[in-house]
């Protein structure tokens, strides 16, 4: 699972879970391996996360590094910045852990890279 | 002589069941194209594009250069004249065609193996339907163009294994067709080299997803409306936007895949989903071969293919989606038609049909559409077996790989047996054996049934994380399609259920009057119209039907419906 996925992803899917949002990370593996960087694709998709969120997932995992913790202004043209979220949000990778409900607690396992969000019945 | 015109060769392509339309969309958006002729199955033009682009093709099954098209004679003379016509038609009339069409052949790469047109191995493949068959059936139709073939090119051998040249003659309704083939007989265009190529007869074809996506894109409120589907490939406004793609039905991962190496160098994320963990893992391995694969083709090209989209793929069921409200863009699925994959019925769910109107109205359609249903499986399995255009609810040819395709729940089932923990080695391999005592015929009824009672949380759940202004592409079964419409209805017009039992009932009406299809849909498009001027309370979003398509799966029928979110007060 790749902290890109993370920041879309919620628990509001649980009953009595209101936000769901975000899931908290328990990594045992993470992996790193090399993406090939595509700035076009990063400024655009940097309106659409929550940077908060993201730079928490990326603290928590220890990988946030030199990652500011806001989005600088003008960062379309800056590469460096870009190349600095590509890593975080391409390159990280969970392999094994949970993520973990900020509401109930409620833990999802991650194995091999895919996030289990099924829920038991009675949880819906 | 030598320009640009005299380049215009003529063509046709066959094309899966309901994909014609498609089909001249995509060749109209390559340019330099004239498409002179739709019919069913078949898309006929003329077009000067080079030979690449000819191939990179995506809806159209196999491309062929068309030598010969007249009106049909076969069966308006006597039996012998129509044979001297036939014969004529490759000894004298087509002999330049044929000439000027095999010059344009040895441009395409399954030429490449032939070094002299003087020494060609060759083999007519011929189909003749309905009342020409009974006279000219297709063997006896090959025999008669064959032996004029080798009349007219004496040194020409044939081989039916492995011919360097195929000539498709097609007699069909009113016209005769001579074509030669572009693309070898085992590697139509439709053909993916990154999907493995024993396996994806199980999967749904490659052209349909293309034409999903297509759909998916075509109407997409916040793009120029000039250009439409894939065309706004290319346009600058995608560049600027973000689009978040989901298939939270995702099986096999076949539309993600297809999307991929479409839409690869594109700012989009695709997100996928499904119920099975076996399932999302078969999607993540085709998709990293189309990422490879695209790798691999551009090495020398400075254009960096991404890899981004690899590892957007969870586990979750469709009805309970982890993602935020309002966060994608498109949702492009295939909606689990109830033959082979299908849902186990949450214990809610039937509660939460029973507290509605729509659940008697459903169950009383249920009552005509079990024996509709089985009727159709059962001529649907052997015909199958021989077929290539086939979908979901395939037999099981592939024994290896049998467990694991069968297992596809396509996200409909919460198997209470296997929610919370991961799934280890022993359940996995106790799963398969549950699921095939239900493959059961009279479980069956149960699929489609359970499928029917999933379609309104379905909805429901998508209509949470879609945008609003966002598009929805569904490809459903026909048999589920007024079950997918109502549910929409419903579901997305909470404000408004009093106009549902009408609907309902009138389509269950016109289905005990045995009425066409046609008709029905007719009833439900026109309560939609009414209710949308009735609507009249706080702003709200629904999903309004912008487009059908009816498209062919082998044997099966199904329908392409395409939902705009949009508002209605506006």
């Amino acid at each position: 699972m790749k902290l890109l996925t993370h920041n879309m992803l919620t628990s509001k899917c649980l009953k009595g879970v209101n936000v769901g949002y975000p899931l908290g990370i328990l990594a045992k593996d993470v992996k790193v391996s090399e993406v090939d960087f595509n700035p076009e694709f990063v400024s655009r998709i940097i309106p659409k996360l929550d940077w908060n969120v993201l730079w928490n997932a990326a603290d928590s995992i220890g990988h946030s590094g030199e990652l500011p913790k806001a989005v600088i202004s003008d960062y379309e043209n800056n590469q460096e910045f870009l190349k600095k979220a590509h890593h975080v949000l391409m390159e990280v990778e969970v392999i094994n852990g949970e993520l973990i409900c900020p509401e109930s607690g409620r833990k999802f396992p991650i194995s091999d890279g895919i996030p289990n969000m099924l829920l038991n019945e009675d949880e819906v | 002589m030598r320009d640009a015109t005299s380049m215009c060769y003529d063509y046709f392509c066959t094309v899966g069941g309901g994909l014609e339309h498609f089909c001249s969309k995509e060749l109209l958006r390559f340019g330099l194209t004239n498409v002179s002729e739709v019919s069913e199955g078949k898309v006929f033009f003329s077009s000067s594009l080079p030979v690449h682009k000819l191939l990179s093709l995506r809806i159209p099954e196999r491309l062929f250069l068309l030598v010969h098209k007249e009106p049909q004679f076969l069966i308006s003379h006597p039996m012998r004249k129509a044979i001297l016509m036939l014969r004529d038609v490759i000894e004298r009339d087509s002999c330049s065609k044929l000439d000027c069409s095999l010059k344009k052949w040895r441009d395409f790469p399954c030429s490449s193996k032939c070094t002299n047109l003087d020494e060609l191995s060759f083999r007519v493949s011929c189909k003749s339907y309905g009342e020409i068959k009974r006279v000219f059936p297709p063997a006896f139709l090959g025999k008669i163009i064959a032996g004029s073939l080798l009349n007219i090119r004496q040194t020409w051998s044939t081989d039916l294994r492995n011919p360097l040249l195929e000539v498709l003659v097609h007699a069909k309704y009113d016209t005769l067709i001579v074509g030669l083939a572009c693309c070898p007989m085992n590697f139509p265009l439709s053909k993916r080299p990154y999907l493995p190529s024993t396996m994806s007869s199980t999967f749904l074809r490659p052209t349909v997803c293309s034409a999903l996506i297509d759909c998916g894109l075509s109407t997409y409120k916040k793009l120029p409306q000039e250009k439409k589907g894939l065309e706004m490939i290319n346009s600058p406004t995608l560049n600027k936007q973000h689009l978040v793609i989901l298939d939270p039905m995702c099986g096999s991962g076949m539309i993600l895949a297809e999307a991929v190496s479409i839409l690869k160098d594109k700012n989009i994320t695709l997100l996928g989903s499904d119920i099975d963990r076996l399932q999302v893992e078969i999607a993540s391995r085709n998709i990293l071969n189309v990422e490879n694969h695209s790798k691999q083709k551009k090495v020398s090209d400075e254009l960096s293919p991404c890899k981004q989209c690899v590892s957007n793929l969870f586990v979750s069921d469709a009805r309970a989606l982890p993602l935020k409200d309002n966060s994608v863009d498109v949702i492009i699925s295939d909606v689990p038609f109830g033959l082979k994959h299908y849902s186990y019925p949450w214990k809610k769910e039937s509660s939460y049909l029973e507290s509605t109107k729509y659940t008697s109205e459903a169950n009383e359609c249920q009552q005509f559409e079990p024996v509709h249903c089985y009727q159709l499986e059962s001529n649907v399995i052997p015909l199958h077996a021989g077929g290539n255009e086939v979908q979901d609810i395939a037999p099981k040819p592939f024994i290896k790989l049998d467990a694991t395709v069968e297992k596809d729940a396509k996200g409909t089932s919460p198997k209470p047996e296997s929610v919370t923990q991961i799934k280890d080695a022993s359940e996995e391999v106790s799963h398969p054996s549950k699921r095939r005592k239900l493959e059961d015929k009279n479980n069956h009824f149960m699929g489609v049934d359970s499928t029917k009672n999933m379609l309104p949380n379905l909805v429901k759940e998508l209509d949470r994380v879609l945008k609003s202004g966002g598009q929805s592409v569904l490809l459903v079964s026909e048999n589920l399609k007024i079950d997918l419409l109502s549910a929409v209805n419903k579901v997305t017009k909470p404000d408004n259920p009093s106009r549902t039992p009408d609907c309902s009932s009138k389509i269950i009406k016109s289905i005990i009057n045995d009425e066409a299809t046609v008709a029905i849909e007719e009833v439900v498009i026109t309560n939609y119209d009414e209710s949308n001027s009735k609507v009249s309370t706080k702003s709200q979003y629904e999903w309004v039907p912008i487009e059908q398509h009816p498209v062919k799966l082998g044997m099966l029928d199904a329908v392409i419906c395409v939902f705009g979110k949009q508002c209605v007060n506006e």
